[in-house]
């Protein structure tokens, strides 16, 4: 038949020395699917998820900055330039003043008038500067520990600053503010969270497979460490721990102290998955063959509903973000000098802000984009973690 | 009394031809009050367009719109009675009457006669009389339980000033040395307390006066500890809200300071009046809304909903475009006297020893007003019009300006800074150039900072600070939060506004009081104060030349002659300024003041009085008029 001939996919070459027809290979596709390993079968999955793939490229650029932020960064975050303040973000223009094609940026100054008491902004032209790629620039640790002055983009001279996203009101770079900040933003909860997921799953499983007085003594100790309210115990401890600790130290300890006490939610969902599972036949199978307890929990167990608790643990990381944002911006969680989104928002939180400087909103943007990109993340997670659903 | 009598008949008599001189606002009308004629003083304050910052006579009606971060703060500018005014400058400044109604000097400036005005009521019609003032003095501010110490200003050394009611309406007040400066202080100290003391009412809550038993029953009734706590709850001449207590301020309390908004309504008894007879205030309530957020007060400003605020170079953008909408009316006013805008001081009585001997060292002390990088923060906070500035008199106009004292190490040198504490045997240090304690670890030095006001700045100097090889830390609690920091000396370094005060014509008089107070920037010289008024008993004993400072400052109080106190004056700041007991940073910048779009007799002048704003829209005078 005619049709037999044509390439399942349009454009594919067939491959006249081969033997065997499209119907087989089609066939050993199949069966390619069908003898799949797990791990395969579920990136295969993943990548059927077209969102769950742009937010993944999303989070690694992201992530890729807290190793890389200093290169990333554009000015120094830190340094303040008081004829630059509340810069308005610079736009690059893509054809230099003769016409040519050559990406430049002008430098701009601002002044407030005092005729008017409003503040203008000038452009010198005079100032034109190609943008260049790998330039030197403000020291950095590439990271964290290598001394280097090279820079992704910029001016490549101190003459003419470009601020791609504006300044604030102490004239620092927004953009390598943002840059900066996702360090501890993007990092500073993980390893409570880490904590608290372990401690979840480990209390919670155990509660579930032996029930009885053990889950009776677990339950009523998850209820007591359920009712510490959490905000005013961070603001107790913000305020008591040592005098001499820098504010990212305080927060972390915080929220290491907090994840100590976060894990009852998991536990409790890992108790009730195993109160149902100890009943199942493959279970009562490997019990009966005399496997020891820890292998019955973690092998046979635990792996059934592993999609949930991977979807949990990257559930928490967007709530980890968010957290450090409202706490930074009700003034009780990071505070300058220390630099995370939170602070920048925290910064940001006045009416003449809204008013007259709306682009430094930019970090909550940032907020949002990440915290929508770990949500579809999620969601592709689960759709792949149940491969044979 | 017979002569008060006397003086009182003949003034009543005076006054009756003129039946009919002064106008009421129609708020009061139908209120069961005796005639305008005869709640007024007989010799009112009368102001006329082109005084006390009057411009134009005004019109009766409508609400006094106000707003405060917590209640302490809630009446605001209107809960102000003084006696006089005593404007804070530094050539000797005309003392203008305000509730009372002169002051003379006599006996080479030992003895002063104040003449109040005849026929002053409390806002619930009872007599203000030399009692009430007495009341105040002997009762309140010299009773122990109830008063820390007796002000600063009626003091001379270990001498307080004997006051005596001549009559109703005169008061005599005695010093032992000659004191020219008198009348500025009692002018300027806008000693709110001298007249909050209502005699009549406050005796029932006073344990000299109240019966024990009737008192103790009061002070348990209501849930208190101790008579005291009753007594200032009642008197509460801090917020001002308590109803049943009468006051001599424009607007009485009258719903307490739980209600929303907090309602204080117009002081039938207020004793001025404006030059055509209208007894002030013009406006009839005022009302406090208590919102801790700045950025919803702020939106209340902008939106043209608060009488009259103050606003600072930070915020002047925005609100210069709601002027121009015409939402608000802004002015900017030239601000005298001589404030600082950033102050840092150090704790001399640090917990960790080794800082304290640090802070007391004036080699580290020079170090960081040379390290103090007082342009870059007037460039960045100020838009550069803050000039920089030291401890001591900054204004070159003024008589006590010496000038390598108010410029010394202003500018910034870094070498000079890393030297004198190189010098100081500071040299060991790590990989990361850090300076090390004893203890080998870097030295931390921490900032503490009360409410986030100047925050920006005192980040600034954290991050500044490894430039002479300290690391920098940030701590911080929210306004209120201070004092038991402050009073335990638990903080290292503290950021506030003006280490010395006014430095102005007054200054000598409130120099043992500004070291005694918890205010912020001067509580690291309590302990000294303590063992200066305790005759060694409780304080820590100053150095010889802090205690030198303080006798200067008594002697420049008693000092005769405009040389003597100029004399007295600039050696003080001579010591001040070779010990540099803490820094000053920047001089103060311009502000500006907004009102409400309607608001007529806005003011350029320093000070503001409330009782001359009235609202030129007519719906707006309607809202407590009716119709």
């Amino acid at each position: 038949m005619a049709t037999q001939d044509q390439p399942i996919r349009g454009g594919e070459p067939i491959d006249r020395g081969d033997t065997r027809g499209p119907r087989d290979r089609d066939a050993e596709r199949r069966e390619a699917y069908f003898n799949a390993g797990q791990m395969k079968l579920i990136w295969l999955k993943f990548r059927a998820h077209r969102w769950a793939r742009a937010a993944l490229v999303v989070l690694a650029v992201l992530y890729s900055l807290v190793p890389f932020s200093g290169f990333i960064e554009i000015n120094d975050p830190v340094e303040r330039r008081p004829d630059f303040r509340f810069l308005p973000p610079a736009r690059i223009h893509l054809f230099d003043q003769e016409g040519r094609f050559r990406p430049v940026v002008y430098q701009i100054t601002s002044e407030l008038n005092w005729e008017t008491l409003e503040r203008e902004f000038t452009a010198d032209l005079d100032t034109e500067t190609p943008l260049r790629l790998f330039v030197h620039g403000h020291e950095y640790d590439l990271f964290g520990f290598i001394p280097s002055t090279l820079h992704f983009v910029g001016t490549g001279t101190p003459d003419v600053l470009w601020f791609p996203l504006g300044t604030d009101s102490q004239g620092r770079d927004l953009f390598s503010r943002i840059v900066r900040g996702a360090v501890i933003s993007l990092t500073i909860g993980l390893i409570s969270i880490l904590i608290s997921w372990v401690l979840g799953i480990t209390i919670g499983s155990i509660s579930g497979y032996f029930g009885g007085t053990v889950d009776n003594i677990i339950q009523r100790l998850i209820e007591v460490f359920m009712s510490f309210p959490t905000l005013p115990l961070w603001m107790a401890l913000s305020a008591s721990l040592p005098l001499d600790w820098g504010v990212v130290r305080v927060y972390f300890m915080i929220t290491i102290i907090l994840s100590i006490l976060g894990w009852t939610g998991l536990a409790r969902t890992v108790r009730s998955k195993f109160l149902s599972l100890r009943e199942e036949e493959y279970v009562i199978a490997a019990k009966l063959d005399g496997a020891p307890v820890r292998r019955q929990l973690f092998r046979h167990m635990l792996p059934s509903f592993a999609s949930h608790l991977i979807v949990e643990g990257s559930n928490r990381i967007p709530a980890m973000i968010l957290g450090e944002t409202a706490l930074s911006f009700l003034g009780i969680g990071m505070r300058p000098p220390a630099m995370s989104w939170g602070v920048l928002i925290q910064e940001a939180q006045s009416v003449s802000v809204v008013a007259l400087r709306p682009w430094l909103l930019i970090p909550a943007l940032m907020v949002i984009f990440t915290v929508v990109a770990f949500q579809f993340l999620g969601d592709g997670l689960r759709d792949a973690l149940d491969p044979y659903r | 009394m017979k002569r008060t009598l006397l003086f009182g008949l003949v003034a009543a008599l005076a006054a009756a031809p003129l039946f009919g001189q002064y106008q009421q606002s129609p708020y009061l009308d139908g209120m069961d009050l005796p005639p305008v004629e005869e709640r007024v003083p007989v010799d009112p304050l009368v102001i006329s367009p082109g005084t006390y910052g009057m411009t134009e006579i005004g019109l009766f009606g409508g609400i006094y719109a106000s707003q405060a971060p917590d209640a302490a703060n809630a009446q605001g500018l209107t809960n102000v009675a003084i006696p006089f005014w005593g404007e804070a400058k530094m050539e000797r400044p005309e003392v203008l009457p305000l509730a009372f109604k002169s002051i003379e000097a006599s006996n080479g400036n030992r003895v002063f006669t104040i003449t109040m005005r005849t026929g002053l009521r409390w806002s619930d019609g009872e007599p203000y009389t030399a009692e009430d003032y007495l009341f105040w003095f002997e009762d309140v501010a010299s009773n122990a339980e109830l008063s820390a110490a007796i002000p600063g200003w009626l003091t001379q050394g270990d001498a307080v000033a004997e006051i005596t009611a001549v009559d109703d309406v005169t008061l005599r007040f005695e010093f032992p040395n000659p004191y020219p400066g008198f009348d500025i202080a009692f002018g300027a100290r806008q000693e709110r307390q001298a007249m909050g003391h209502a005699k009549h009412y406050l005796t029932q809550f006073h344990k000299s006066y109240a019966e024990a038993d009737a008192l103790a029953a009061k002070v348990s009734e209501g849930g208190f500890e101790d008579w005291t706590q009753l007594f200032n709850a009642k008197a509460d001449r801090r917020v001002n809200a308590n109803p049943d207590n009468p006051t001599m301020v424009p607007f009485a309390p009258s719903t307490g300071i739980e209600a929303t908004p907090v309602i204080w309504t117009r002081n039938p008894y207020y004793w001025a009046v404006d030059s055509e007879g209208n007894q002030l205030p013009y406006m009839d309530e005022q009302h406090t809304q208590i919102i801790p957020d700045a950025n919803a007060r702020d939106l209340r400003v902008l939106a043209g909903e608060i009488s009259v605020a103050s606003v600072g170079l930070p915020k002047v953008e925005i609100h210069k475009q709601a002027a121009d909408r015409g939402d608000l009316q802004m002015i900017s006013f030239p601000f005298r006297g001589d404030l600082a805008e950033r102050t840092l001081a150090y704790n001399w009585f640090a917990q960790d020893e080794f800082k304290a001997e640090m802070f007391r060292d004036v080699r580290f002390r020079l170090a960081m007003s040379y390290w103090a990088p007082r342009q870059l923060i007037s460039d960045l906070e100020f838009e550069g019009l803050a000039p920089l500035r030291q401890i001591g008199v900054s204004d070159p106009s003024s008589p006590w300006y010496v000038e390598e004292l108010a410029t010394l190490a202003v500018e910034r040198d870094l070498d000079k800074a890393n030297a004198l504490l190189d010098e100081m045997g500071l040299t060991d240090k790590d990989a990361d150039g850090f300076r090390l304690g004893p203890d080998g670890q870097p030295i931390t030095l921490t900032i503490f900072s009360i409410a986030t006001w100047f925050d920006d700045t005192w980040t600034l100097l954290v991050e500044e600070l490894p430039k002479i090889g300290f690391k920098g830390n940030f701590r911080g609690v929210g306004w209120g939060g201070q004092t038991e920091v402050i009073e335990n000396l638990d903080w290292e370094i503290i950021g506030w506004q003006s280490l010395t005060g006014y430095a102005n014509r007054d200054w000598p008089s409130n120099f043992g009081g500004s070291w005694n107070s918890l205010y912020p920037s001067n509580s690291w010289s309590r302990p000294w104060y303590l063992w200066i008024t305790s005759g060694g008993e409780r304080g820590e004993q100053p150095p010889d030349w802090a205690q030198e400072m303080w006798d200067l400052a008594q002697g420049a109080k008693s000092a005769e002659s405009d040389q003597e106190l100029t004399d007295k004056i600039i050696a003080l700041q001579k010591l001040q300024a070779e010990h540099l007991i803490g820094i000053d940073l920047l001089q103060f910048a311009p502000r500006f003041r907004v009102y409400g779009p309607d608001i007529g007799n806005v003011q350029e002048w320093f000070i503001q009085m409330p009782t001359i704003y009235f609202h030129r829209d007519a719906e707006e005078r309607a809202k407590t008029l009716g119709g």
